[in-house]
């Protein structure tokens, strides 16, 4: 029983043996005292008395009614400030799901186009290691085949080095055979030589012949004749061969210096070929690392991300949480609203059963952990493996 | 050619969260909001298997597994429940609605996905 109604309870218990006791001793006294003075004391007092007790109850009586009334006031302004106040909770409680409802889709939204372009970059990067030539071929097999193109390469001018070189013995082998036309043609001049002085000494005895000795005459002047050709024949062939020689020996002289000089140009192009392949290597060495790196990582943040997505189930949680919540707000509202309408036609207001309404509330609970909450409990949600075939 | 899945969920992120976990495993993936609106954007479509959850407005999801049991171009699609309800009274209905699978919420990937792939449609 409320206070205030125990209250005026005791005031019209009080008034009433006020009002009752005075008279009842009045009655008596009048009804057992002879004496017509004792009577009339009797019957002031009784009448004083019931006066008293009058204006006492009255008072009593007024007072009560001015509690009740300030009572059904504060009850009524604070059905008042329920039925203001619950509408605004409603409308919160309800921004705020949709705001987090929608913050978590746009989350959801960035995090998953997030994965999809780290996935496309690792897809990027695997292409460049790749060489970007797809199919089974790889950086690194690309740079085996280079380097075995451009040995071939050096190998093809060292080949036609080594033929130029063997044309160079060729030629060397052409000088020498030159110089024995040179001492040959010496040995024809030699012969020419011989041979007109042998004219000579047979035109001498062809002269101390006499006449006998004119047909040999004449057959030394030929003879001396033909050895004097020879001589010049002999000499020409000499200079021509002087002439060859010479030029052979220019040429042998020149390819020389070009295949010397060629030389060290293939050996600088091959350490250079070799240098820029090591490097080639070696900077495919370390994009291959690194691209194995990234895509270390980029799993890693991949699965970062697959987290983070699943940790935003959070958010259908509390919805359905928050729903719950709005939904006993507007029950209790209407109800203050009914006591309120049932107040104001003069009935009683509904009495409401507590532990009923607590049971209708956890019927509509969709959470395990709701129903620990209800219980008093605070224990969380926690990510689960069950799952149940049928 | 990818299979289809059918999401329905009244929350949008929660799709959002599950549509991801699904293209992630390389399939196409379809939403509805409720029963109703899922019942009618899967009309005409080739659905391989569905995902739904049960409290949902306008149509639950133990109605409409039993709908989706009750097409006959859908009959034989596998529904699994993903869902906060975890009372075996609640799982005994999913059941008889139909539904091949139950799966409490917050649910790990690799969880959904065994039983996708288990269920799912050749």
């Amino acid at each position: 029983m409320p206070p205030h109604a125990a209250a005026a309870g005791r005031r019209r218990t009080i008034a009433l043996l006020c009002t009752v006791l005075p008279g009842a001793i009045g009655a008596v006294l009048i009804l057992t005292w002879s004496a017509a003075d004792a009577r009339w004391i009797g019957a002031v007092g009784l009448a004083a008395c019931t006066l008293l007790c009058w204006m006492l109850a009255s008072r009593c009586l007024h007072g009560e009614q001015r509690a009740c009334a300030q009572a059904r006031a504060a009850q009524g302004n604070l059905r008042s400030l329920w039925a203001s106040l619950l509408p605004v909770w409603h409308r919160n409680i309800d921004t705020g799901r949709a705001q987090t409802e929608q913050a978590v889709t746009d989350l959801a939204v960035r995090f998953s186009t997030l994965r999809d372009r780290l996935q496309a970059a690792v897809d990027a990067s695997q292409d460049t290691a790749d060489g970007g030539v797809g199919g089974e071929r790889t950086l690194l097999s690309l740079l085996n085949e280079s380097q075995h193109e451009l040995e071939a390469i050096i190998a093809s001018f060292k080949s036609a080095i080594a033929a130029r070189d063997a044309m160079v013995a060729r030629i060397e082998q052409l000088s020498a055979l030159t110089g024995e036309l040179k001492e040959m043609a010496g040995d024809v001049a030699s012969i020419a030589a011989q041979t007109n002085l042998l004219a000579l000494n047979a035109a001498i005895e062809a002269a101390r012949a006499g006449p006998a000795g004119r047909g040999f005459a004449v057959v030394a002047g030929e003879v001396r004749k033909l050895s004097q050709l020879s001589a010049e024949t002999g000499k020409k062939i000499g200079d021509r061969v002087e002439m060859v020689n010479a030029s052979i020996g220019q040429t042998l002289a020149q390819v020389r210096e070009y295949a010397d000089r060629e030389a060290q140009i293939i050996d600088h192009s091959e350490a250079s070929i070799k240098t820029v392949l090591d490097t080639f290597g070696d900077a495919t060495d370390a994009l291959s690392h690194k691209t194995a790196l990234l895509q270390q990582e980029s799993m890693g943040i991949k699965s970062e991300i697959d987290e983070v997505l699943v940790s935003l189930q959070f958010q259908d949680r509390v919805g359905q949480i928050f729903s719950h919540v709005q939904n006993d707000i507007e029950k209790l509202r209407i109800h203050l609203q009914e006591c309120h309408a049932r107040s104001m036609r003069g009935q009683p207001e509904p009495q409401v059963d507590i532990p009923g309404w607590l049971r209708d509330l956890a019927r509509t609970y969709t959470t395990d952990e709701q129903r620990r909450l209800h219980a008093g409990s605070t224990a969380a949600a926690t990510q689960s493996d069950d799952i149940t075939f049928f | 050619m990818k299979k289809t899945i059918l999401i329905v969920d009244d929350s949008a992120s929660f799709r959002q969260v599950v549509g991801i976990a699904l293209k992630a495993a390389g399939y196409e993936v379809i939403e509805g909001s409720d029963g109703a609106d899922a019942l009618a954007k899967m009309t005409g479509q080739r659905i391989h298997l569905i995902v739904s959850d049960v409290n949902m407005p306008n149509m639950d999801g133990i109605s409409f597994a039993a709908a989706v049991k009750n097409m006959p171009a859908y009959r034989f699609t596998p529904v699994i429940m993903l869902t906060t309800e975890s009372a075996e009274a609640r799982k005994l209905q999913g059941k008889e609605a139909g539904a091949k699978a139950w799966i409490v919420k917050p649910f790990k990937p690799d969880v959904l996905l065994a039983a996708v792939q288990k269920l799912v449609l050749p």
